[in-house]
């Protein structure tokens, strides 16, 4: 299983470039897309999950070869009835029919995901709902679920018919650590054997679960790699300093500051730099933050 | 709080819906008031009569009500959004913690919209005045520019329906953060609207009616309807009355809403209920770990074929997921409950003359069903649509929904089946409240099996066009409101679309000619082209739904550019086979219906028809003076073919030169135009030359040798009228499979130029450049005296005719029945008048069953018999006893009746009229067959014995005595009728009933001056105007009966009978008529009849107090203080007041509103205070208390009496 994505561009009727000749080659496992908001993550999601159209460039599928049920080979931006066949899609922001209950609406969804046979369809529907801890609240209103029910529900559907490729756009933001946590145990597991294509904007949940991953800031990729390729091409070039608040403004000036951030009141600052910038900066080992921050910033990568 | 308005008003006025809503409803206010004005010459748009000008400020009324109505759904967009908005872009928490009071808040939204609504509904008076700017205006119909004229519907209704309407969409949206309530809301409200409609059928229930109208339309009706062209041309109209409580009522309501409303909003209630978003919420967190033993992702499923028609085997379970989200909801059941509500409140006055409904008939039931509920229907398809459509987007389920592995159509698809469901669900449940009205009203007929097919096979699939095109145009809308929006421009343009020119049904999409249901002949010949639309319109909607799959919205596409490209890619090759199957079908039935409309048929519009009216003016007008033979005898062979609606005419007139001067030519119309087929026309002496004007339907032979005076010739004819297909509008209603009347004038040729067939209106010959035209001659006029009324081609005539119909069928015409025989499988009837009658003469065919009966009368026996549709037995007797009541008074009140036999006869109801002809009445089987007269009820008229007493009437006046082709003719004929009528009545049911029937005949007269569309005549110069002759007729001969005695009256009416029965011409005119009446009328009475008439009189009395005293005997002393008015109203309504030296009622009734006391005293001034001493307790009192002269507010006449 791999995707790859060759020259997709996509300019909104508004102006806005959404997407730059985006390029990038997704194997198997987690695959982290991470950028700030606004970076183009969602569009190229949507025009992978066949919701969008893009203007130029190609999006292909291909299957190794152990694949049993796939095409060996899919156009998505063509062939989207292909895709959906094997796409889970959990959106950034969705909602769902208040007054249908959990079942319900994951039996519905999984008609519609072709599950066809009805007690196929039942054992699904319940493993995924126990998978995602809902079973005990199956009968219940969807609307009266709380933000971390409506995202694992989000999930299950998503899971719905053995997807090869699971996008998930955005599925922590608004759920607390240890929701967090179980979710990211959930995703974890899933990815091993297909395409999880995870974008988010807070770095840990990519180095915490992503083997791949593509920074991404105004439609375009930055840079990717795993994570280690990343922080290997930074080691021995961040510093680290720390000083009052007053006096960031200099030194934002005089070095290339990457990150700022506080502690105990005052500010640590991240600095790039190929050999030591001076006096009070100490080199510290690169992290996947400092990779993000140092793409965002222009100071790596494709410019 | 100003803040808040200003910047609701602000944003929105910034809006480009805000001014789209305001530039439709400028262009339809426009397009309205010049059309009305005469702009295009194929519209055909007044209000009420082309004499009302059409910036009057009633018709500016009219037109801000209207359209304001119109208008709902822009108050429902912008008042129910104006809170709603803030749950759904998920602003309120800004708001809501904000520093304001809720009041504040909502008061400031409310405002805000309030003045957004303002600023869109002015365009409506900016239009119309911007219309009657246009060049091309017809000057005739525009009045004067008044502002106030504008200004003041503002007032009266646009401001405060906007205020109420506003108030509860807004409440109701603030309460429940949605807008589907809102929508709810509106229905409800058209409710109102619909049920006072329903209402206004019976007189007692106008003021209720007036009152539960939101929109305030009604009460202005009510205000406003007996105002004649001069008023609605003149008067503003003014917040009084019933339209100012109406007002008053509902502003207390919206104020009451929206107080409820500000009481019970919460912000903190508003923040919650912010439907589904939610974070943290109610729900309990199950603490569990993730099971970790459980395998990834689940077991390894079989996934179905999901693409193509695989997906069929989906469709049902998502129409049901669709159907019940749409359904399982208070608000569906509100809506059902509301048509309940209405079906109960319209089945009370089904069918309503003079106040009295008919049996709950099935057919009465389906009416009411697809009648004023259609509307209703349309609505909720319209806003289901829209919440289907949107549903996905609506919960944000969207984007899980779009990324499926199922084709596109499949959503469409569901979404238009679960829509189909919606109205099919509603008449089923209609279908069972019917059933269980009839059942109520102790009526036990009942007949599933029609019900389903009227409800089902003909209004549900019509509804489900209209369910295409809301899927459809929702499907392409990129707003729902715009979808909405459109909607609502189609069922305006629909429902105007004749007025405006655009007259044939091929284009009005959704639309089926309607199919009337007769017990009589079933759906006969209507149901072919029904059909045959029905096909052309599936063809229709299969291809808007085409559309709609092509502009389906799949994924986050939204510009118009990435929708087409979208679309592009779905022209796969079952797309273009379904279009190309459906494209062709539409064009091949359409084929098929325009050959029926336009080959088989001539298809001619409103303009097309006035136009050929004008070229027969044009060209004939001429031979007006042209002197003509008259027909002295008729013969005919008249062949009914009710399976083929066909029928033929051979035979021959015998005619005579009753000139002092030769005929040089005949000049022969034919009614049925180019339709009729000739087999034959053959005159008696040579004929030089034919001119054959096919298109006019006119044959002009010119004689070799002119007819001389006295000398008598034949005419021998062979007439065919065939039914060919089908008909855009119309059919043929007279030959039908079972129930045919066919008059004779349909087919046979009337001889002369016909001056009824000129165009009438003024408005519309101004069109074709002709000048105006008098409607009749002068009711002395020697010339006009000496022409039929009925008839200007004849005068008593001898008749003889053979029908033959089918074999199961009864034949029946004027005449006694010689001989019947069948030959050759076919059943003839030989009938024969023994002597002479007027030249009027139908002839009809039925499976009728017959109720015979005899009538011994002085003379010998005459025999009755009345020819009915079997079911339709309730009324037989009540018409029996009519026909033996009225015989055995008319003979000896005016003279022997002429022949030995009676008879009834019934037709369907595609006509709503019993008409006399000699010894023979064709009588609807709407008017009387089955009416539900209660007998012990009050209210209730027993209108088929009224119905058969008028038209028993007609052998005397009418058969007997004949009038000229003069004003006042129809005087002698109709209101003799309607006096003879009243008569016989009053013996029978007492002056109580009598007071509640002349209730009915002032509206019916007091409206239909309204509505007058030249000029209003008195009575004794009546020029066919049915308001005239039988409203104002009963009310005038009743009144003359009273104050001259009927004793005296019948003994003119026999001397004037006498004088001219069966003789003419010269025939009688109404001024001999008056003279006899003044003969018999005492010298101080003589002012009456030149009130009754010679002038158009109008009273204005009413009571100002009264009081009475107990006195010491038991006997009561009341008091009453009177004004009397009476004004004259010359043609166009324009009254003046004349001085008084009248004998008008002084009485005292009880609580039925019966006399107690009733003295009659000269009145000389206006106000005058007068004292009875009556023996039972007094109830009210007043002037004229019984209502027996012409006044405008006759419920003001009588006061409660005080004191005691």
């Amino acid at each position: 299983m791999e995707l790859h994505i060759t020259g997709l561009s996509k300019t909104y009727a508004n102006g806005v470039r959404a997407l730059d000749d985006v390029s990038l080659s997704i194997p198997t496992g987690m695959f982290g897309l991470l950028g700030p908001n606004g970076a183009g993550k969602s569009t190229l999601m949507r025009t992978l999950a066949t919701l969008q159209d893009a203007d130029h460039g190609s999006a292909q599928l291909t299957d190794a070869g152990n694949g049993t049920q796939i095409n060996a080979h899919i156009d998505i931006l063509r062939d989207k009835t292909a895709v959906r066949k094997v796409l889970g899609y959990l959106p950034q922001d969705f909602g769902v029919y208040p007054k249908v209950g959990a079942e319900d609406m994951l039996d519905h969804l999984a008609r519609l995901k072709g599950l066809a046979d009805r007690g196929e369809r039942k054992a699904a529907v319940e493993t995924l709902l126990r998978q995602t801890n809902l079973w005990d609240v199956r009968k219940k209103a969807l609307g009266g679920f709380s933000g971390g029910m409506r995202q694992r529900f989000g999930i299950a559907q998503a899971l719905l018919g053995r997807p090869r490729l699971i996008i998930v756009d955005e599925p922590t933001a608004g759920l607390d650590p240890e929701e967090r946590t179980r979710f990211h145990n959930l995703l974890v597991e899933i990815g091993e054997e297909v395409i999880v294509l995870l974008s988010t904007h807070i770095v840990s949940d990519v180095s915490d679960l992503c083997p791949n991953l593509a920074i991404m800031n105004k439609g375009r990729v930055l840079v990717t790699g795993t994570p280690k390729q990343l922080t290997d091409a930074l080691a021995g070039r961040i510093w680290q300093t720390s000083a009052a608040r007053s006096e960031v403004a200099a030194l934002r000036e005089r070095h290339a500051v990457i990150s700022t951030r506080l502690y105990t009141g005052k500010t640590k600052l991240h600095v790039i730099a190929d050999t030591s910038p001076g006096a009070g900066f100490t080199p510290v080992e690169a992290t996947l933050e400092d990779a993000y921050f140092a793409a965002i910033g222009g100071h790596v990568g494709a410019a | 709080m100003f803040t808040i308005a200003s910047f609701e008003f602000r944003s929105r006025l910034k809006l480009l819906s805000t001014w789209v809503y305001f530039l439709v409803f400028f262009a339809l206010a426009m397009l309205w008031i010049a059309a009305a004005g005469g702009l295009f010459k194929d519209a055909n748009i007044s209000f009420g009569t082309g004499k009302v000008a059409v910036n009057s400020p009633f018709a500016l009324a009219q037109t801000v009500a209207f359209l304001g109505m119109l208008g709902v759904t822009v108050m429902a967009a912008v008042m129910g959004r104006a809170v709603q908005q803030d749950v759904e872009y998920r602003t309120q928490a800004f708001f809501f913690t904000a520093p304001i009071g809720k009041l504040q808040y909502l008061g400031g939204r409310f405002l805000g919209g309030l003045g957004v609504l303002l600023v869109v509904f002015s365009s409506i008076g900016l239009g119309a005045f911007a219309a009657t700017l246009l060049p091309g205006m017809d000057a005739d119909r525009l009045g004067a520019n008044r502002l106030a004229a504008y200004l003041l519907p503002y007032a009266t209704t646009m401001v405060p329906n906007a205020v109420l309407i506003g108030a509860v969409f807004f409440s109701l949206a603030a309460a429940t953060r949605k807008m589907l309530p809102v929508y709810i809301g509106s229905v409800v409200i058209l409710l109102g609207w619909l049920i006072a409609q329903q209402l206004m059928r019976d007189v007692d229930n106008r003021t209720l009616a007036a009152l539960i109208d939101p929109f305030g339309s009604r009460a202005l009706s009510v205000l406003t309807e007996y105002w004649t062209i001069a008023e609605r041309n003149t008067r503003l109209v003014p917040l009084e009355g019933v339209l100012l409580w109406n007002r008053a009522l509902w502003l207390g309501v919206a104020a009451g809403v929206f107080g409820l409303l500000a009481w019970r909003f919460s912000f903190a209630a508003a923040s919650q209920a912010s439907s589904g978003r939610r974070r943290k919420a109610d729900a309990a967190e199950p603490a569990t770990e993730l099971e970790p033993a459980a395998p990834v992702h689940g077991p390894v499923a079989r996934i179905a074929s999901q693409s193509g028609i695989g997906a069929l085997w989906l469709v049902p379970h998502r129409v049901g997921l669709e159907f019940r989200e749409t359904t399982k909801n208070i608000y569906f059941a509100v809506l059902v409950f509301a048509g309940l509500l209405f079906m109960i409140f319209a089945s009370t006055t089904v069918g309503d003359i003079f106040g009295t409904s008919t049996w709950p008939v099935t057919f009465q039931m389906t009416g009411l069903v697809s009648g004023s509920f259609a509307a209703f229907m349309l609505i909720i398809i319209a806003f289901y649509a829209g919440e289907l459509v949107w549903r996905e987007r609506d919960n944000r389920l969207d984007q899980i929904a779009d990324a499926l592995p199922t084709p596109t159509w499949l959503p469409l698809v569901s979404k238009l089946i679960a829509l189909m469901l919606v109205p099919a669900v509603l008449q089923a449940l209609l279908m069972l409240c019917g059933m269980a009205i009839q059942a109520a009203k102790g009526y036990t007929r009942f007949e599933p099996g029609l019900y389903l097919y009227d409800l089902f096979t003909i209004d549900l699939v019509g509804y489900w066009f209209i369910c295409a095109l809301a899927i459809a145009v929702h499907s392409i809308a990129s707003h729902k409101y715009v979808g909405h929006f459109v909607m609502i421009v189609y069922y305006v343009v629909l429902l105007f679309a004749s007025q405006l020119g655009l007259e044939h049904n091929l284009y009005k999409f959704g639309n089926v000619p309607s199919a009337v249901y007769s017990d009589i002949n079933g759906y006969g010949h209507f149901l072919p082209r029904v059909r045959a639309f029905q096909a052309y319109w599936t063809a229709g909607s299969l291809l808007l739904l085409l559309l709609a799959y092509l502009a389906w919205t799949r994924g986050t596409a939204s510009s118009w550019r990435e929708r087409l490209v979208r679309a592009s890619t779905r022209v796969t090759a079952p797309t273009f086979a379904i279009g190309a199957v459906s494209a062709l079908a539409f064009a091949a039935i359409g084929g098929f219906i325009f050959y029926n409309t336009n080959v088989l048929n001539h298809y001619e519009t409103t303009l097309d028809a006035q136009a050929r009216q004008v070229r027969y003016e044009k060209r004939y007008k001429a031979l007006a003076a042209e002197p003509q033979p008259k027909i002295t005898a008729v013969r005919l062979d008249v062949d009914l073919f009710p399976a083929e609606q066909r029928v033929r005419m051979r035979g021959r007139y015998s005619l005579r030169n009753k000139n002092a001067v030769p005929v040089r030519s005949l000049l022969l119309n034919f009614a049925a135009g180019r339709e009729l087929v000739f087999h034959r026309l053959e005159l008696g002496v040579p004929v030089a030359q034919v001119d054959d004007d096919k298109a006019l339907g006119v044959h002009r032979l010119h004689l070799a040798q002119p007819l001389a005076p006295g000398a008598e010739t034949t005419l021998d004819f062979d007439l065919e009228l065939p039914t060919h297909g089908f008909r855009n509008e119309g059919s043929n209603t007279a030959v039908v499979y079972n129930g045919s009347f066919v008059n004779g004038r349909a087919v046979l040729p009337v001889i002369g130029y016909a001056a009824g067939a000129e165009l009438e209106r003024d408005q519309d010959r101004k069109k074709f450049g002709l000048a105006p035209k008098e409607r009749m001659r002068d009711r002395d006029d020697p010339a006009g005296l000496q022409v039929n009324g009925l008839s200007a081609d004849a005068d008593f005539i001898d008749y003889e005719a053979t029908v033959s119909t089918e074999p199961d069928q009864i034949a029946i015409s004027p005449g006694y029945l010689q001989r019947e025989w069948t030959e050759a499988g076919r059943r003839y009837f030989h009938y024969k008048m023994d002597a002479p009658i007027l030249d009027f003469f139908a002839f009809q065919s039925a499976r009728y069953a017959v109720k015979k009966d005899t009538w011994h009368g002085p003379a010998g026996d005459v025999a009755i018999a009345i020819y009915y549709q079997p079911g339709h037995e309730f009324n037989l007797d009540s018409m029996l006893a009519a026909t033996k009541d009225s015989l055995a008074d008319f003979s000896t009140w005016f003279g022997p009746y002429q022949y030995r036999q009676f008879r009834i006869v019934e037709f369907p109801r595609y006509e709503s009229f019993a008409q006399s002809f000699p010894n023979t009445i064709p009588f609807s089987e709407a008017i009387g067959f089955i009416a539900r007269v209660r007998p012990d009820d009050p209210k209730d008229i027993d209108y088929p014995y009224y119905v058969t007493a008028h038209e028993a009437a007609h052998q005397w006046w009418g058969h007997q005595v004949a009038s000229g082709d003069v004003q006042g003719g129809t005087m002698l004929i109709e209101s003799m009728a309607q006096y003879s009528a009243l008569m016989v009545m009053k013996k029978k049911f007492g002056t109580a009933k009598m007071r509640r029937f002349l209730a009915y005949e002032l509206n019916r007269y007091l409206t239909g001056r309204a509505f007058e569309q030249k000029k209003e005549l008195p009575l004794s110069r009546v020029e066919d105007q049915p308001y005239i002759h039988y409203a104002k007729g009963s009310l005038v001969m009743y009144a003359l009966a009273d104050y001259i005695g009927e004793d005296k009256l019948d003994q003119a009416f026999r001397a004037f009978r006498d004088a001219h029965a069966f003789k003419g011409p010269p025939y009688p005119s109404s001024s001999e008529l008056i003279a006899r009446i003044r003969e018999v009328t005492p010298p101080e009475l003589q002012y009456v009849i030149d009130d009754l008439f010679e002038k158009i009189v109008v009273y204005d009395n009413r009571a100002v107090s009264a009081s009475m005293k107990a006195l010491a005997d038991g006997r009561f002393e009341v008091t009453m203080k009177v004004v009397a008015k009476k004004r004259v109203a010359d043609e166009l309504g324009k009254e003046s007041d004349v001085a008084l030296n009248d004998f008008i009622d002084i009485g005292v009734v009880d609580d039925k509103g019966d006399a107690i006391a009733i003295e009659r005293k000269r009145i000389t001034q206006q106000e005058s205070t007068f004292t009875m001493t009556v023996d039972k307790r007094p109830v009210k009192a007043g002037i004229d208390p019984l209502n027996k002269l012409i006044d405008r507010r006759p419920g003001d006449n009588t006061i409660a009496v005080s004191g005691g």
